[in-house]
C-alpha cells in the first residue's frame, strides 16, 4: 500500500532524499491501534473524531494521519442497514412532510409509523436513514497488529508514496521471477539484465496518475523486499514542481530492516499462470460509479464488498478489472482504431459504460461524425 | 498576403508578423486575441486570408421567448460593446433567457460554458425548447458537438485545442469562475470573437475584474437585487438574529479562540485579507504551533456556527411558519445531516446521489416537501424551485454567497414577501462574517 500523497514525510539535503522513517515504536502507535480496536462495532464517525483528536498529541499530524490510513487498510467498514437508505429517507421525509418535527416525541411518532409499515424496529430504521454515508458505516472487523509491525508497514507505505515521484528506478535482487519482471516492464521503459543477480532499470515519465503508479511500484517492491540482497536507488523529483532530482538509496541491510509489507495483502496477489476461475460478484469489469448508482450506495461501499469477497481487481481509477480480463482488454483495444469498434468489443466483454473503460485504459477520442468513426488513440 | 491559422489554442500568422500592443511584432497569439488581430488587419487594409475561424453552420434560430425591459437594455448594451462583455443580474432575473435572445440575434455557432453537469442538462433543455433544434453537450460522459453546445468548464478546457475555432459566440455562465487560473485557459484558447459573461455577483476587486475584462469584456450592464425587488423579483426582508451561545459553548469558544489569538499575537501575524489567512494556513503545515492555533480557530468557529441556540431558534421558526416553503442553509455537511436526522427534513449535499437530489427538488417544487436542508451545494449552479423563506444557519463572509442564497427566494408571485433569516452567534467572530457578507 501507499500513503495518501499529502501525508508523505521526507528529508532532503544536498541532492539526497529520504522518507522520514519511524525508527522506534513510539507511544502513538499503540494509542492508534487501541483506538481502532476500541471502535470495532462502532460507527466510523466517532472513530474519525477520535483520530482527529489524536493529531493533537504532539506528533506531526501527517504521521498520525498516515498511520491511521495504514490501520484503516486493515479494517472492514460495513453498512448495517435493514432497509435501503434511499427508501428509508423517502418514506420518513414524506411521512414527516406534513408536520414540523421539533421534539423527540414528534420524531419518534414519525419513525414509528414508517418502521411499523416496513416491519422493522425504530432503531433499525433510524440506523438505516443515512447508512450510505461513510460516517454511518460500522467498523465490523480490524486485523490486529503490533506497534513494531505498524511502524514498518507505515515506513513502507511512506516510501512507496515517495517512490511514485521517481524518474528512474534501479533495482537489484537475486533470483529471477516472471511475474516480477512482467510488472517491471509494465511500469515504464525497463531494461532487465543479469542472471544470478538481476539488475532492473526503469525510466519513468512524470505523471499525474500518481495513485496508479504507486500501486504498480507497490506490486514490484512488495516482491523485491522479500528477495535476498535487494537494493534500490531511486531518482526522485518531489514535489513535482521542484526542478532538482534527488537520490534515494535503500537496501536489505541499510533501511530495509525498517520496512515491511502487509503479508496478508501479499497473499491475495494472483500469480501468472494460475488459472483458478472464480465468478466475481460484479463481473470481470466493474465501473464503480455505475454499480454504486444502481445499488444506491457510495462507491467506497462497493469497494469494501469487493475486498471482502476476495476477488482481485486492478484499480484503473474508478474502473476495476480482473487481471485476466485486463490483458485481454488491453491487447484487444490495441488492435482497434475507431470508437465504434471499441464499443462493440467492450460490449462483447459485458461493459455498458464503454467510455469510462476506454478512459481508464488511457485512451483518448478524436471525435468525428458519425460518432462510431471517431478515432481512438493512446498517448 | 498573411494567412491566419488556428493551432492548439493559438492564432498563427503565416506572413509578416502583426504588432498589437506587445513589445515587438509577433506571428503567434493566444486565440482570444483573434478579434483584435482581425480588427487590426481590417483597419490597416492589408490583405489576409482567415483560415483560423472554421465556425459551424447554425440552423435557423428563432424563439418565442420575450425579454423584459431590463433584459432588452442589457442586450442592447452588450451588442453595442461589439458583443463582448459581462451582464450582472440577480438570481432568478432571467439570465438564461437573455442568453437565448443573444444567440438568436447573433445567429452563430455558440458554446455555453457552465460550472456543473447539472447545469449542462438545464441549459440544454432550455436551448432545445427555445430553438427546437438539437443542442450538444460536453461533460459527464457526454461528447456531443452541435452548432449550439453546452459544456462544463472542465470539458471546455480539456477540449479547447480541438474545439477552439468552431464557435463564434461563447457564453460563460457564472463568469466569476473564469478568474481561476485553470479556467482562464478556456477563454484564452477559444477564438470566439463574441463573448458574453453572466453572473449574479461580481467581485469588485481590481485584479479579477481586469482579468475578466481582458478575456470576456467589460461589465456592460449591472442590476442588483434591490433594483428588481418589488417589480420583477419579490419584495424581501433580511432579518439578522443575534443569538447568545450557551454558557458552556461560550466558555469553550473563548478558550479555543484565545489559543488562536495568542498565537497570532506571539508571532506578530495580522490577518487583514484572505491572502494573509492563506499564508497562515500554509504555515500550519510546517509549524506545529500554527497548526494548533488553526485547529483551535476551527473548533471555535464550529461552536459559533453550529450553536445549540441556533438550532432551537430554527425549530421555533419552522413551527411558527409551517406553510412556508423554506430553504435552510449551513456551512457544514455534518450539521446538515445532524439536523436532517433530528428534524426529519430532506437534505442535499455534494454526497447526495444525483437521482435523489432531483427527486427532493422536484418534491420541493410540487410542495410535497416544505423544507430542504442544504450546505453550499445549492448556492449556485442548480435550478432550485422557488421558496418564500430561507434560513442561513451559517455561511461564509462572502457577499456572493449571501446574494446567491437570497436570490433563491426571490422568484415573484402575487403578494409575496420573501423572508431571509440570518442566525448569528453574538459575541463571536461570526458577527464580523455576517457584517462582511452584507457589504458590497
Amino acid at each position: 500500500m501507499n500513503l495518501p500523497f499529502d501525508h508523505i514525510r521526507m528529508f532532503r539535503r544536498s541532492g539526497v532524499i529520504k522518507p522520514a522513517f519511524i525508527r522506534e515504536p513510539l507511544g502513538i502507535l499503540d494509542t492508534l491501534i487501541a483506538v481502532f480496536k476500541d471502535h470495532v462495532d462502532k460507527k466510523r464517525g466517532p472513530l474519525t473524531e477520535t483520530l482527529s483528536d489524536c493529531e493533537h498529541l504532539g506528533y506531526d499530524f501527517r504521521m498520525v494521519r498516515g498511520l491511521a490510513s495504514v490501520l484503516e487498510a486493515r479494517s472492514v467498514f460495513q453498512s448495517r442497514s435493514r432497509m435501503s437508505p434511499l427508501e428509508a429517507r423517502r418514506q420518513v421525509f414524506t411521512e414527516a412532510a406534513s408536520r414540523i418535527v421539533a421534539s423527540k416525541e414528534e420524531r419518534l411518532a414519525v419513525l414509528k409509523a414508517v418502521a411499523t409499515r416496513n416491519g422493522i424496529s425504530v432503531a433499525e430504521l433510524d440506523d438505516s436513514l443515512y447508512a450510505d454515508l461513510d460516517d454511518e458505516q460500522y467498523l465490523v472487523s480490524f486485523r490486529d497488529i503490533t506497534a513494531e509491525e505498524l511502524m514498518k508497514q507505515y515506513n513502507y507505505a511512506n516510501m512507496i508514496a515517495l517512490l511514485a515521484y521517481s524518474l528512474r528506478l534501479e533495482i537489484y535482487y537475486r533470483g529471477s521471477e516472471e511475474y516480477l519482471e512482467h510488472q517491471i516492464n509494465r511500469l515504464g521503459k525497463a531494461t532487465i539484465s543479469g542472471n544470478g543477480r538481476i539488475k532492473a532499470v526503469i525510466e519513468l515519465k512524470s505523471t499525474r496518475r500518481l495513485s496508479q503508479r504507486a500501486s504498480k511500484i507497490d506490486e514490484i517492491m512488495r516482491r523485491v523486499v522479500q528477495k535476498e540482497g535487494w537494493s534500490l536507488r531511486a531518482y526522485i523529483k518531489y514535489p513535482q514542481r521542484y526542478k532538482t532530482v534527488c537520490v534515494f538509496d535503500i537496501n536489505n541491510k541499510d533501511g530495509g530492516d525498517l520496512i515491511a509489507v502487509d503479508e496478508e495483502e501479499n497473499e491475495t496477489i494472483i500469480e501468472i499462470g494460475v488459472t483458478k476461475k472464480k465468478e466475481p460478484k460484479y463481473g470481470d469489469i466493474v465501473v464503480l460509479e455505475d454499480v454504486a448508482r444502481l445499488k444506491g450506495v457510495i462507491t467506497a461501499q462497493i469497494k469494501k464488498e469487493i475486498r471482502e469477497e476476495g476477488t482481485r481487481y486492478r484499480d484503473l481509477g474508478g474502473v476495476l478489472v480482473t487481471p485476466e480480463k485486463h490483458w485481454e482488454i488491453k491487447d484487444g483495444l490495441a488492435k482497434l482504431e475507431t470508437l465504434g469498434e471499441a464499443q462493440r468489443f467492450l460490449k462483447e466483454q459485458g461493459v455498458s459504460d464503454f467510455l469510462a473503460v476506454l478512459e481508464a485504459y488511457g485512451y483518448q477520442v478524436e471525435w468525428l461524425k458519425p460518432r462510431g468513426n471517431s478515432k481512438i488513440y493512446r498517448l | 498576403m498573411r494567412i491566419l491559422e488556428y493551432s492548439r489554442g493559438r492564432i498563427l500568422i503565416d506572413g509578416d508578423p502583426v504588432y498589437l500592443d506587445q513589445l515587438e511584432p509577433m506571428n503567434s497569439f493566444p486565440a482570444n486575441l483573434y478579434y483584435r488581430i482581425i480588427e487590426h488587419l481590417d483597419s490597416s487594409n492589408e490583405p489576409y486570408r482567415d483560415r483560423a475561424g472554421v465556425f459551424l453552420k447554425t440552423p435557423k434560430l428563432e424563439t418565442t421567448f420575450k425579454l423584459r425591459d431590463y433584459q432588452v437594455d442589457a442586450l442592447k448594451y452588450w451588442t453595442k460593446a461589439n458583443c463582448r462583455g459581462i451582464v450582472v443580474l440577480p438570481t432568478g432575473s432571467g439570465k438564461t433567457v437573455l442568453a437565448v435572445k443573444a444567440i438568436e440575434k447573433q445567429k452563430c455557432s455558440t458554446l455555453v460554458v457552465v460550472p456543473t453537469i447539472v447545469l449542462v442538462e438545464q441549459w440544454r433543455q432550455v436551448l432545445q425548447q427555445a430553438f427546437n433544434t438539437p443542442v450538444g453537450a460536453l461533460g459527464g460522459g457526454q461528447e456531443d458537438i452541435e452548432p449550439i453546445t453546452v459544456s462544463t468548464y472542465d470539458s471546455a478546457r480539456l477540449r479547447a485545442h480541438k474545439l477552439g475555432n468552431i464557435f463564434k459566440l461563447i457564453i460563460f455562465d457564472e463568469v466569476h469562475h473564469l478568474t481561476a487560473p485553470s479556467n482562464r485557459r478556456i477563454a484564452e484558447r477559444y477564438l470566439a470573437p463574441k463573448r458574453l459573461g453572466l453572473t449574479a455577483t461580481l467581485q469588485k476587486a481590481e485584479a479579477p475584474l481586469l482579468i475578466l475584462e481582458e478575456l470576456v469584456g467589460p461589465t456592460v450592464y449591472e442590476l442588483g437585487v434591490t433594483d428588481l425587488a418589488g417589480s420583477h423579483l419579490a419584495d424581501f426582508t433580511v432579518k439578522t438574529i443575534r443569538l447568545p451561545l450557551s454558557g458552556a459553548e461560550q466558555y469553550k469558544y473563548n478558550r479555543q479562540y484565545d489559543i488562536y489569538r495568542e498565537y497570532l499575537k506571539s508571532r506578530n501575524i495580522k490577518i487583514r485579507s484572505p491572502r494573509d489567512y492563506l499564508n497562515f494556513v500554509k504555515r500550519s503545515g510546517r509549524d506545529p504551533e500554527a497548526r494548533r492555533a488553526l485547529t483551535a480557530r476551527n473548533s471555535a468557529m464550529d461552536i459559533a456556527l453550529n450553536s445549540s441556540s441556533k438550532i432551537a431558534y430554527l425549530k421555533q421558526l419552522l413551527k411558527s411558519n409551517p406553510s412556508d416553503k423554506t430553504l435552510i442553509f449551513t456551512s457544514h455537511n455534518k450539521l446538515v445531516y445532524t439536523l436532517s436526522k433530528e428534524l426529519l427534513v430532506p437534505a442535499i449535499t455534494h454526497q447526495t446521489p444525483q437521482e435523489e437530489r432531483e427527486e427532493i427538488l422536484s418534491r420541493f417544487h410540487s410542495g410535497d416537501y416544505k423544507r430542504v436542508l442544504t450546505s453550499r451545494v445549492l448556492d449556485e449552479g442548480v435550478d432550485v424551485p422557488d421558496a418564500s423563506m430561507a434560513v442561513i444557519l451559517s455561511g461564509s463572509g462572502s457577499n456572493r454567497q449571501f446574494v446567491q442564497r437570497l436570490g433563491r427566494i426571490l422568484r415573484p408571485s402575487p403578494g409575496k414577501e420573501a423572508l431571509l433569516f440570518e442566525l448569528v452567534s453574538a459575541g463571536t467572530a461570526e458577527v464580523y462574517m455576517s457584517h462582511r457578507r452584507k457589504q458590497r
